[in-house]
Protein backbone atom coordinates (compact mmCIF):
# COMPACT_ATOMS: atom_id res chain seq x y z
CA UNK A 1 0.00 0.00 0.00
CA UNK A 2 2.58 2.30 0.91
CA UNK A 3 4.78 1.82 -2.01
CA UNK A 4 1.51 2.25 -4.13
CA UNK A 5 0.87 5.52 -2.07
CA UNK A 6 4.48 6.79 -2.59
CA UNK A 7 4.22 5.87 -6.60
CA UNK A 8 1.25 8.05 -7.02
CA UNK A 9 2.61 11.29 -5.10
CA UNK A 10 5.66 10.93 -7.93
CA UNK A 11 3.26 11.20 -10.64
CA UNK A 12 1.51 13.79 -8.85
CA UNK A 13 5.18 15.39 -8.36
CA UNK A 14 6.45 15.15 -11.85
CA UNK A 15 3.34 15.98 -13.65
CA UNK A 16 3.46 19.17 -11.96
CA UNK A 17 6.37 19.75 -12.59
CA UNK A 18 6.05 18.89 -16.61
CA UNK A 19 2.51 21.36 -16.46
CA UNK A 20 4.39 24.02 -14.79
CA UNK A 21 7.28 24.00 -17.23
CA UNK A 22 5.02 23.91 -20.13
CA UNK A 23 2.89 26.84 -19.09
CA UNK A 24 4.43 29.23 -16.50
CA UNK A 25 8.05 28.09 -18.75
CA UNK A 26 10.87 29.44 -15.59
CA UNK A 27 8.33 31.22 -13.77
CA UNK A 28 6.60 27.91 -13.49
CA UNK A 29 10.08 26.40 -12.27
CA UNK A 30 10.25 28.37 -9.16
CA UNK A 31 6.77 27.71 -8.39
CA UNK A 32 7.35 24.28 -8.18
CA UNK A 33 10.31 24.49 -6.58
CA UNK A 34 9.30 26.87 -3.47
CA UNK A 35 6.03 24.80 -3.00
CA UNK A 36 7.91 21.26 -3.07
CA UNK A 37 10.13 22.72 -1.16
CA UNK A 38 6.74 24.49 1.27
CA UNK A 39 5.23 20.36 1.28
CA UNK A 40 8.70 19.07 1.79
CA UNK A 41 9.21 21.32 5.26
CA UNK A 42 5.91 19.88 6.28
CA UNK A 43 6.57 16.60 5.76
CA UNK A 44 10.07 16.35 7.44
CA UNK A 45 8.46 15.88 10.34
CA UNK A 46 7.26 12.18 9.52
CA UNK A 47 8.94 8.69 8.89
CA UNK A 48 7.17 6.43 6.65
CA UNK A 49 8.77 2.40 5.65
CA UNK A 50 9.20 0.86 1.99
CA UNK A 51 9.21 -2.32 2.71
CA UNK A 52 11.46 -2.45 4.99
CA UNK A 53 13.31 0.50 4.81
CA UNK A 54 12.14 3.52 6.70
CA UNK A 55 12.75 7.80 5.18
CA UNK A 56 11.67 10.37 5.83
CA UNK A 57 8.28 10.93 3.71
CA UNK A 58 9.78 14.51 2.12
CA UNK A 59 12.09 12.35 0.09
CA UNK A 60 9.79 12.53 -3.52
CA UNK A 61 9.33 16.18 -2.91
CA UNK A 62 12.95 17.10 -1.78
CA UNK A 63 13.91 15.40 -5.15
CA UNK A 64 11.52 17.10 -6.95
CA UNK A 65 12.71 20.52 -6.05
CA UNK A 66 16.10 19.73 -6.69
CA UNK A 67 15.30 18.79 -10.52
CA UNK A 68 13.26 22.38 -10.57
CA UNK A 69 16.56 23.85 -9.85
CA UNK A 70 18.33 21.79 -12.34
CA UNK A 71 16.07 23.38 -15.06
CA UNK A 72 16.38 26.61 -13.50
CA UNK A 73 20.36 26.25 -14.06
CA UNK A 74 19.98 25.32 -17.28
CA UNK A 75 18.07 28.34 -18.26
CA UNK A 76 19.06 31.17 -15.99
CA UNK A 77 22.42 32.64 -14.86
CA UNK A 78 24.00 31.63 -12.02
CA UNK A 79 23.20 34.84 -10.22
CA UNK A 80 19.50 34.53 -10.53
CA UNK A 81 19.53 31.65 -9.57
CA UNK A 82 21.42 32.18 -6.51
CA UNK A 83 18.15 35.09 -5.64
CA UNK A 84 15.94 32.25 -6.05
CA UNK A 85 17.75 29.72 -3.49
CA UNK A 86 17.86 32.81 -1.54
CA UNK A 87 13.70 33.54 -1.66
CA UNK A 88 13.26 29.55 -0.53
CA UNK A 89 15.26 30.15 1.96
CA UNK A 90 13.27 33.59 3.11
CA UNK A 91 9.88 31.67 2.26
CA UNK A 92 10.93 28.19 4.39
CA UNK A 93 12.43 30.75 7.33
CA UNK A 94 8.47 32.87 6.83
CA UNK A 95 7.12 29.26 6.87
CA UNK A 96 8.50 27.97 9.76
CA UNK A 97 7.96 31.21 11.93
CA UNK A 98 3.85 30.39 11.13
CA UNK A 99 4.54 27.26 12.07
CA UNK A 100 5.80 27.35 15.57
CA UNK A 101 3.35 30.48 16.17
CA UNK A 102 0.38 28.38 15.23
CA UNK A 103 1.39 25.39 17.52
CA UNK A 104 2.20 27.81 20.28
CA UNK A 105 -1.27 29.68 20.56
CA UNK A 106 -3.38 28.30 23.31
CA UNK A 107 -6.22 25.90 21.99
CA UNK A 108 -9.66 26.65 22.70
CA UNK A 109 -11.62 23.57 25.06
CA UNK A 110 -13.79 22.03 21.68
CA UNK A 111 -10.23 21.97 19.77
CA UNK A 112 -8.69 18.58 18.84
CA UNK A 113 -5.82 19.35 16.92
CA UNK A 114 -3.90 21.39 18.64
CA UNK A 115 -1.96 19.11 20.99
CA UNK A 116 -0.95 16.96 17.75
CA UNK A 117 0.50 20.00 16.11
CA UNK A 118 2.59 20.68 19.66
CA UNK A 119 3.80 17.05 19.24
CA UNK A 120 4.87 17.62 15.34
CA UNK A 121 6.23 21.21 15.46
CA UNK A 122 6.96 22.29 19.48
CA UNK A 123 8.69 19.17 20.10
CA UNK A 124 10.32 18.98 16.93
CA UNK A 125 11.34 22.61 17.23
CA UNK A 126 14.82 21.47 15.82
CA UNK A 127 13.45 20.81 12.51
CA UNK A 128 12.18 24.27 11.93
CA UNK A 129 15.90 25.49 12.67
CA UNK A 130 17.59 22.45 10.76
CA UNK A 131 15.43 22.31 7.75
CA UNK A 132 15.98 25.79 5.94
CA UNK A 133 19.75 25.68 6.76
CA UNK A 134 20.41 22.10 5.04
CA UNK A 135 18.17 23.38 2.12
CA UNK A 136 20.25 26.80 1.89
CA UNK A 137 23.43 24.71 2.41
CA UNK A 138 22.57 22.10 -0.04
CA UNK A 139 21.47 24.64 -3.02
CA UNK A 140 24.03 26.82 -3.01
CA UNK A 141 26.28 23.32 -3.15
CA UNK A 142 23.97 21.98 -5.97
CA UNK A 143 24.56 25.22 -8.24
CA UNK A 144 28.50 25.06 -7.97
CA UNK A 145 28.71 21.79 -8.16
CA UNK A 146 26.32 21.14 -11.42
CA UNK A 147 27.98 23.99 -12.75
CA UNK A 148 31.22 22.56 -12.38
CA UNK A 149 30.68 18.95 -13.59
CA UNK A 150 28.54 20.07 -16.75
CA UNK A 151 31.77 21.61 -17.88
CA UNK A 152 33.17 18.48 -18.07
CA UNK A 153 30.80 16.08 -18.95
CA UNK A 154 27.71 17.79 -20.60
CA UNK A 155 25.26 15.10 -20.44
CA UNK A 156 22.00 15.23 -18.27
CA UNK A 157 21.45 11.49 -16.83
CA UNK A 158 25.62 12.02 -15.62
CA UNK A 159 25.18 15.69 -14.38
CA UNK A 160 22.34 15.56 -12.29
CA UNK A 161 23.24 11.81 -10.90
CA UNK A 162 26.97 13.14 -9.75
CA UNK A 163 25.91 16.18 -8.11
CA UNK A 164 22.97 13.74 -6.02
CA UNK A 165 25.75 12.27 -5.08
CA UNK A 166 27.28 14.65 -3.05
CA UNK A 167 24.64 17.58 -2.33
CA UNK A 168 22.35 14.11 -1.36
CA UNK A 169 24.93 13.32 1.20
CA UNK A 170 25.78 16.80 2.59
CA UNK A 171 21.90 17.67 2.92
CA UNK A 172 20.70 14.44 4.84
CA UNK A 173 23.26 14.11 7.55
CA UNK A 174 23.50 17.87 7.70
CA UNK A 175 19.21 17.56 8.42
CA UNK A 176 19.28 14.67 10.02
CA UNK A 177 22.45 15.66 12.65
CA UNK A 178 21.12 18.78 13.60
CA UNK A 179 17.52 17.19 13.58
CA UNK A 180 18.01 13.90 15.33
CA UNK A 181 21.10 14.26 17.28
CA UNK A 182 20.68 13.36 21.16
CA UNK A 183 17.17 12.53 20.26
CA UNK A 184 17.95 9.12 18.30
CA UNK A 185 21.22 7.14 18.50
CA UNK A 186 23.45 7.81 15.76
CA UNK A 187 23.12 3.93 14.70
CA UNK A 188 19.26 4.99 13.88
CA UNK A 189 20.54 8.47 12.29
CA UNK A 190 23.21 7.11 10.20
CA UNK A 191 20.97 4.41 8.95
CA UNK A 192 17.26 6.17 8.13
CA UNK A 193 19.92 9.10 6.38
CA UNK A 194 21.38 6.79 4.24
CA UNK A 195 17.87 4.98 3.34
CA UNK A 196 16.63 8.49 2.33
CA UNK A 197 19.69 9.19 0.72
CA UNK A 198 19.57 5.86 -1.40
CA UNK A 199 15.71 6.38 -2.09
CA UNK A 200 16.85 9.86 -3.08
CA UNK A 201 19.39 8.37 -5.81
CA UNK A 202 16.80 6.10 -7.40
CA UNK A 203 14.20 8.96 -7.72
CA UNK A 204 17.10 11.25 -8.77
CA UNK A 205 18.13 8.74 -11.82
CA UNK A 206 14.28 8.88 -12.65
CA UNK A 207 13.91 11.97 -13.14
CA UNK A 208 17.51 12.52 -14.65
CA UNK A 209 15.65 9.91 -17.45
CA UNK A 210 13.19 12.24 -18.01
CA UNK A 211 14.96 15.76 -17.67
CA UNK A 212 16.01 15.88 -21.31
CA UNK A 213 12.37 15.92 -22.68
CA UNK A 214 11.36 18.62 -20.13
CA UNK A 215 14.58 20.78 -21.40
CA UNK A 216 13.28 20.58 -24.87
CA UNK A 217 9.84 20.95 -24.23
CA UNK A 218 8.31 24.13 -25.52
CA UNK A 219 6.48 26.97 -23.54
CA UNK A 220 2.67 26.87 -24.49
CA UNK A 221 0.87 30.33 -24.82
CA UNK B 1 -4.28 38.04 25.81
CA UNK B 2 -1.61 35.31 24.57
CA UNK B 3 -3.42 34.78 21.48
CA UNK B 4 -4.08 38.32 20.61
CA UNK B 5 -0.03 38.93 21.35
CA UNK B 6 0.47 36.42 19.00
CA UNK B 7 -1.71 37.04 16.13
CA UNK B 8 -0.06 40.86 16.45
CA UNK B 9 3.53 39.29 16.23
CA UNK B 10 1.48 37.19 12.70
CA UNK B 11 0.34 39.91 11.80
CA UNK B 12 3.62 42.34 11.68
CA UNK B 13 5.88 39.48 10.29
CA UNK B 14 3.75 39.53 7.34
CA UNK B 15 4.00 42.52 6.83
CA UNK B 16 7.55 42.34 7.23
CA UNK B 17 7.91 39.35 4.54
CA UNK B 18 5.60 41.27 2.10
CA UNK B 19 7.71 44.40 2.20
CA UNK B 20 10.80 42.88 1.58
CA UNK B 21 9.81 39.73 -0.46
CA UNK B 22 8.51 43.10 -2.67
CA UNK B 23 11.42 45.14 -2.41
CA UNK B 24 13.49 42.41 -3.48
CA UNK B 25 11.67 40.36 -5.79
CA UNK B 26 8.89 42.48 -7.08
CA UNK B 27 5.89 40.54 -8.29
CA UNK B 28 7.67 37.41 -8.10
CA UNK B 29 7.97 37.56 -3.86
CA UNK B 30 4.55 38.44 -3.62
CA UNK B 31 3.04 35.42 -5.77
CA UNK B 32 5.41 33.34 -3.75
CA UNK B 33 4.15 34.81 -0.37
CA UNK B 34 0.77 34.33 -1.77
CA UNK B 35 1.40 30.16 -1.89
CA UNK B 36 3.19 30.34 1.69
CA UNK B 37 0.19 31.94 3.27
CA UNK B 38 -2.40 29.87 1.33
CA UNK B 39 -0.97 26.49 2.56
CA UNK B 40 -0.26 27.95 5.81
CA UNK B 41 -3.89 29.55 6.29
CA UNK B 42 -5.37 25.99 5.08
CA UNK B 43 -3.28 24.25 7.70
CA UNK B 44 -3.82 26.85 10.23
CA UNK B 45 -7.54 27.00 9.45
CA UNK B 46 -7.68 23.20 11.26
CA UNK B 47 -6.94 24.89 14.35
CA UNK B 48 -8.89 26.66 16.79
CA UNK B 49 -7.99 29.35 19.42
CA UNK B 50 -10.38 31.42 22.11
CA UNK B 51 -10.13 35.54 22.02
CA UNK B 52 -12.26 36.89 24.88
CA UNK B 53 -14.59 33.73 25.17
CA UNK B 54 -15.34 33.39 21.26
CA UNK B 55 -13.75 30.73 19.52
CA UNK B 56 -12.00 31.60 16.14
CA UNK B 57 -10.04 29.25 13.62
CA UNK B 58 -6.57 30.48 12.93
CA UNK B 59 -4.89 31.49 9.96
CA UNK B 60 -7.03 34.63 9.48
CA UNK B 61 -3.74 36.80 9.34
CA UNK B 62 -1.49 34.98 6.60
CA UNK B 63 -5.66 34.48 4.80
CA UNK B 64 -5.91 38.59 4.96
CA UNK B 65 -2.78 39.49 4.01
CA UNK B 66 -3.29 37.16 0.41
CA UNK B 67 -5.54 40.29 -0.17
CA UNK B 68 -3.49 43.04 0.44
CA UNK B 69 -1.51 41.22 -1.83
CA UNK B 70 -3.89 41.08 -4.02
CA UNK B 71 -4.52 44.78 -3.89
CA UNK B 72 -1.01 45.45 -4.64
CA UNK B 73 -0.33 43.25 -7.51
CA UNK B 74 -3.71 45.24 -9.02
CA UNK B 75 -2.76 48.62 -8.23
CA UNK B 76 1.10 48.02 -9.78
CA UNK B 77 0.03 45.25 -12.84
CA UNK B 78 -3.52 45.70 -13.18
CA UNK B 79 -6.28 43.44 -13.22
CA UNK B 80 -5.03 40.99 -16.08
CA UNK B 81 -2.31 39.38 -13.80
CA UNK B 82 -4.75 38.33 -11.52
CA UNK B 83 -5.99 35.15 -13.55
CA UNK B 84 -2.35 33.75 -13.32
CA UNK B 85 -2.44 34.32 -9.62
CA UNK B 86 -5.53 32.71 -8.93
CA UNK B 87 -4.63 29.67 -10.81
CA UNK B 88 -0.87 29.82 -9.34
CA UNK B 89 -3.09 29.57 -5.87
CA UNK B 90 -5.36 27.01 -7.02
CA UNK B 91 -3.32 24.76 -8.51
CA UNK B 92 -0.45 24.81 -5.95
CA UNK B 93 -2.80 24.76 -3.12
CA UNK B 94 -4.74 21.59 -4.90
CA UNK B 95 -1.26 19.67 -5.47
CA UNK B 96 0.20 20.65 -1.56
CA UNK B 97 -2.72 19.57 0.60
CA UNK B 98 -3.01 16.11 -1.66
CA UNK B 99 0.36 15.57 -1.10
CA UNK B 100 -0.09 16.31 2.42
CA UNK B 101 -3.09 14.11 3.12
CA UNK B 102 -1.68 10.80 0.82
CA UNK B 103 1.49 10.95 3.49
CA UNK B 104 -1.26 11.23 6.25
CA UNK B 105 -2.75 8.32 4.81
CA UNK B 106 0.65 6.65 4.59
CA UNK B 107 1.44 3.88 7.35
CA UNK B 108 4.21 5.39 9.79
CA UNK B 109 8.15 3.98 10.46
CA UNK B 110 8.31 2.51 14.10
CA UNK B 111 11.26 5.77 14.24
CA UNK B 112 9.45 8.57 15.86
CA UNK B 113 6.08 6.84 16.52
CA UNK B 114 4.85 9.34 18.17
CA UNK B 115 5.75 12.21 15.94
CA UNK B 116 4.17 10.18 13.00
CA UNK B 117 0.99 9.31 14.93
CA UNK B 118 0.37 12.99 15.81
CA UNK B 119 1.22 14.11 12.71
CA UNK B 120 -1.78 11.63 10.97
CA UNK B 121 -3.68 13.13 13.60
CA UNK B 122 -3.71 16.72 12.44
CA UNK B 123 -4.96 15.37 8.62
CA UNK B 124 -7.57 13.21 9.94
CA UNK B 125 -11.00 14.78 9.50
CA UNK B 126 -9.56 17.65 7.94
CA UNK B 127 -11.00 17.16 4.32
CA UNK B 128 -14.24 19.85 5.12
CA UNK B 129 -11.82 22.55 6.67
CA UNK B 130 -9.54 22.61 3.70
CA UNK B 131 -12.16 22.87 1.30
CA UNK B 132 -14.07 25.53 3.12
CA UNK B 133 -10.57 27.04 3.21
CA UNK B 134 -9.96 27.01 -0.46
CA UNK B 135 -13.42 28.13 -1.84
CA UNK B 136 -13.56 30.62 0.28
CA UNK B 137 -10.15 31.83 -0.46
CA UNK B 138 -10.85 31.31 -4.32
CA UNK B 139 -14.52 33.34 -4.08
CA UNK B 140 -13.75 36.46 -2.42
CA UNK B 141 -10.10 36.81 -3.78
CA UNK B 142 -12.50 36.96 -7.66
CA UNK B 143 -14.80 39.45 -6.37
CA UNK B 144 -12.45 41.19 -4.12
CA UNK B 145 -10.14 41.86 -7.54
CA UNK B 146 -13.00 43.06 -9.41
CA UNK B 147 -14.40 45.17 -6.87
CA UNK B 148 -11.01 46.64 -6.12
CA UNK B 149 -10.26 47.33 -9.47
CA UNK B 150 -13.98 48.66 -10.20
CA UNK B 151 -12.93 51.13 -6.94
CA UNK B 152 -9.86 52.12 -8.91
CA UNK B 153 -11.55 53.21 -11.93
CA UNK B 154 -14.20 54.97 -9.96
CA UNK B 155 -11.62 56.96 -7.64
CA UNK B 156 -8.06 56.28 -7.90
CA UNK B 157 -7.49 56.37 -4.18
CA UNK B 158 -5.52 53.10 -2.67
CA UNK B 159 -7.24 53.63 1.08
CA UNK B 160 -10.64 53.90 -0.45
CA UNK B 161 -10.40 51.40 -2.65
CA UNK B 162 -8.77 49.02 -0.08
CA UNK B 163 -11.23 49.94 2.64
CA UNK B 164 -14.56 49.31 0.98
CA UNK B 165 -13.10 45.80 -0.63
CA UNK B 166 -12.10 44.72 2.76
CA UNK B 167 -15.53 45.64 4.41
CA UNK B 168 -17.27 44.19 1.98
CA UNK B 169 -15.22 41.00 0.94
CA UNK B 170 -13.75 40.03 4.47
CA UNK B 171 -18.18 40.14 5.34
CA UNK B 172 -18.72 37.71 2.35
CA UNK B 173 -15.98 35.64 3.11
CA UNK B 174 -16.68 35.04 6.98
CA UNK B 175 -19.67 33.92 6.26
CA UNK B 176 -18.86 32.10 3.44
CA UNK B 177 -16.12 29.99 5.47
CA UNK B 178 -18.36 29.41 8.42
CA UNK B 179 -21.46 28.37 6.49
CA UNK B 180 -19.26 25.51 4.21
CA UNK B 181 -16.69 24.75 7.45
CA UNK B 182 -19.57 24.00 10.20
CA UNK B 183 -22.77 23.81 9.33
CA UNK B 184 -24.76 20.62 10.92
CA UNK B 185 -21.33 20.64 13.05
CA UNK B 186 -22.21 23.69 15.34
CA UNK B 187 -25.43 25.23 16.74
CA UNK B 188 -26.39 28.51 14.49
CA UNK B 189 -25.94 30.90 16.96
CA UNK B 190 -22.06 29.32 17.51
CA UNK B 191 -21.78 29.85 13.61
CA UNK B 192 -23.14 33.51 13.84
CA UNK B 193 -20.50 34.76 16.41
CA UNK B 194 -17.70 32.85 14.31
CA UNK B 195 -18.71 35.33 11.61
CA UNK B 196 -19.16 37.89 14.15
CA UNK B 197 -15.22 37.73 15.32
CA UNK B 198 -13.77 36.36 11.98
CA UNK B 199 -15.51 39.46 10.21
CA UNK B 200 -14.34 42.15 12.72
CA UNK B 201 -10.72 40.53 13.10
CA UNK B 202 -10.07 40.84 9.32
CA UNK B 203 -11.54 43.97 8.98
CA UNK B 204 -8.70 44.86 11.33
CA UNK B 205 -6.13 43.34 9.69
CA UNK B 206 -7.54 44.56 6.31
CA UNK B 207 -7.87 48.15 7.44
CA UNK B 208 -3.87 47.75 8.61
CA UNK B 209 -3.04 46.26 5.29
CA UNK B 210 -3.66 49.69 4.11
CA UNK B 211 -0.01 50.38 5.29
CA UNK B 212 2.12 48.18 3.18
CA UNK B 213 0.05 48.93 -0.11
CA UNK B 214 1.19 52.91 0.40
CA UNK B 215 4.46 51.82 0.96
CA UNK B 216 4.78 49.55 -2.05
CA UNK B 217 3.85 52.87 -4.22
CA UNK B 218 6.85 54.29 -3.16
CA UNK B 219 8.84 51.61 -3.97
CA UNK B 220 10.23 51.24 -7.14
CA UNK B 221 10.53 48.06 -9.65
CA UNK B 222 13.77 46.82 -10.87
Amino acid sequence: MNILIYLCILIICLLSLYFFKLFLSNFGLIITMITMNLISLILSFKFVTLSTINLNANTICYITMFTSLYLLIETMKKEEVKKIINLNFFITVFASIFLFLMSYHTESITDSISINMKNVFITNYRILITYPISTLLSNYLLVALYKKIKSLYDLPFITTVTTYLVIGLVSNLTFYLGAYLNIFNIKTILESSLSTYMIGLILTVIYSLILPKYISKKVVK
Amino acid sequence: MISVTLLGIELITCIIFILFLYKKYTSLGLYIYTIASMILTCLMSLKTITIYDYDLNLGIIPFVTIFIVSNILIQKKGPEEMKTHLLVILSTTILSFIILLLVSIMASSKIALFTNASYDNIFDNSIRLLFASIVTMLYSLILNNKLYFYLKRMKNNIFISNVFSTIIIQFIASILFSIIAYTFVKDTIDIIKLIMVRYLLSLVVGLIGTIPIYITKYIKEQ
